[in-house]
């Protein structure tokens, strides 16, 4: 199946740039691409490794004034040489008045800033790799359903996102697994250029069966999950900063409420034009009786320098260090290769 | 007790967000200055619209994709010079107050977020006089010194206009 939507893909990519009449019937379609290299020392394993990270292809239409499309596709490979080929959003838009808008479709659940702002693209990444709370799995990245969306509503550039999709039982299936429906409400504002402020909430509930992330075995009850966020993010000419917090409340019959936290912080100065060191620390810790996620505590510090070769081709390097409580401390040295096409 | 503790080390890492936030905000501002502009009449906005006169606010809103649609409904559309020609840069300057390479990496980050079309990019003025000829609802920044028949829209309080 993977293989056939691989093929898809390239049908449609060789479609697109093999027929130049295709771009003149589809109205300011558009398609990007994003790609990057990484390699990785681990001091621990003292070995080296590179890796193919993803391939990104990017869509966007406008289909009439009012009606837009969004499509991003992941291409990945996998251990064994095998690949495996994702539709991370496909996103039908409607704006129905000034700036706000309904969606339907995938899309990344708009739960902080990271997962809202940079998606698959590296080259928008501050750093090498997502925060920790991605790879634990703490919220939904991706939420398909429906939604409302409004932007720079105000003098404060007001912003929502009200979205009811499948949650987490479903996980990435095209259809939700059960009756329940999560329910995001994010907002933020953005009082001067390049600072943006958000908080949000997010509600699901899903039943026993449900894969736990990170190996953990599956939920054994219905839980009832709530899911809080703030963030901080400023991205100027010559300072960068960014800073969110999340806290979840998993709750069910037999284990009670049980709360995880997790937080990062990055800072970066821009030293000449296109040179970037920075720092960001990262934590997570988890109630000993979590009955969702798998509770390893877990915290890291990283140093590194960003290289903006130009807007589409950037290098990044880093030092981290990190502490779970199953593999105990490792220090690794990361580089990377992002690029836009 | 432990829900104190990391209630204090989230409000810690968002508190020291917000301090630092503040205070690097305003040494951007000092950088923000040293993007080149001068005190000369060096642009122009041309239109299909039926505008007249913007403030400089309405202008930097309405470039920054942030006001999507006139006061009558028409969906706005953006058109460019390339940042790698003259017009281009000084538009990334007076306008965004951005570097040229700033400006392209803002268009594809807010296109990549699903939040804005990208606006057209020309080579020549002659190019994206007649996008905005042919486009109703769209408007372009050219060189103050270009021979124009599209309407000129009279910007007030912006260096540079």
């Amino acid at each position: 199946m993977r293989k056939v939507l691989f093929v898809m893909l390239l049908c449609i990519v060789s479609l697109y740039n093999g027929f130049g009449q295709l771009s003149s019937m589809m109205e300011e379609t558009t398609l990007k691409g994003f790609a990057h290299f990484n390699s990785n020392y681990g001091f621990e394993s003292e070995k080296v490794s590179f890796e193919v990270g993803e391939l990104d292809l990017f869509f966007t239409s406008r289909v009439s004034d009012k009606f837009t499309i969004l499509n991003e596709n992941v291409i990945k490979l996998d251990n064994g040489g095998s690949f495996n080929a994702s539709i991370e959003r496909l996103i039908f838009k409607y704006n129905y008045r000034g700036n706000h808008s309904v969606l339907f479709g995938k899309v990344h659940t708009a739960l902080n800033y990271w997962n809202d702002t940079y998606h698959h693209g590296r080259v928008f990444f501050p750093t090498i790799d997502r925060p920790s709370f991605f790879s634990a799995k703490i919220f939904p990245i991706h939420t398909t359903g429906i939604g409302l969306q409004g932007q720079n509503l105000g003098d404060l550039r007001f912003g929502y996102d009200v979205l009811v999709g499948n949650g987490i039982g479903a996980h990435d299936n095209p259809i939700d697994d059960d009756k329940f429906k999560s329910v995001t409400i994010a907002t933020h504002m953005k009082p001067i250029d390049g600072l943006r402020v958000g908080v949000s909430a997010y509600y699901d509930q899903f039943q026993e069966g449900v894969h736990r992330p990170g190996g953990a075995g599956e939920v054994t009850e219905r839980i009832n999950m709530s899911l809080y966020t703030a963030s901080v993010a400023y991205f100027g000419n010559k300072f960068e900063f960014l800073s969110e917090g999340t806290f979840t409340a998993n709750s069910s019959d037999s284990l009670g409420t049980n709360n995880s936290y997790s937080a990062y912080a990055y800072f970066g100065v821009r030293v000449k034009n296109k040179i970037v060191p920075y720092t960001k620390v990262d934590f997570l810790s988890f109630d000993d009786n979590e009955q969702y996620y798998s509770p390893v505590d877990y915290s890291s510090i990283l140093f590194g320098v960003r290289y903006d070769y130009t807007y589409r081709a950037v290098f990044k390097l880093e030092f981290q260090h990190t502490f779970d409580e199953l593999a105990k401390a490792g220090n690794s040295i990361k580089g990377q290769i992002a690029v836009g096409f | 007790m432990k829900v104190y503790n990391y209630i204090i080390r989230l409000a810690f890492f968002l508190a020291i967000g917000l301090v630092l936030t503040s205070s690097i905000v305003e040494g951007d501002k000092e950088v923000s200055k040293s993007v080149s502009t001068t005190d000369d009449v060096v642009l122009k906005v041309i239109t299909n619209s039926p505008t007249t006169a913007l403030s400089a606010k309405a202008l930097k809103s309405i470039m920054r994709g942030e006001q999507q649609q006139w006061s009558d409904g028409t969906t706005i559309k953006i058109g460019l010079m390339k940042t790698n020609t003259e017009v281009g840069s000084q538009t990334a300057s007076y306008i965004y107050r951005m570097t040229s390479q700033g400006l392209n990496k803002y268009w594809l980050g807010l296109v990549f977020q699903g939040r804005a079309i990208a606006p057209q990019f020309f080579s020549s003025e002659q190019q994206l006089q007649e996008f905005i000829k042919s486009t109703p609802g769209a408007i372009g920044v050219v060189s103050h010194s270009f021979e124009t028949s599209q309407k000129v829209v009279k910007i007030e309080g912006l260096p540079g206009f």
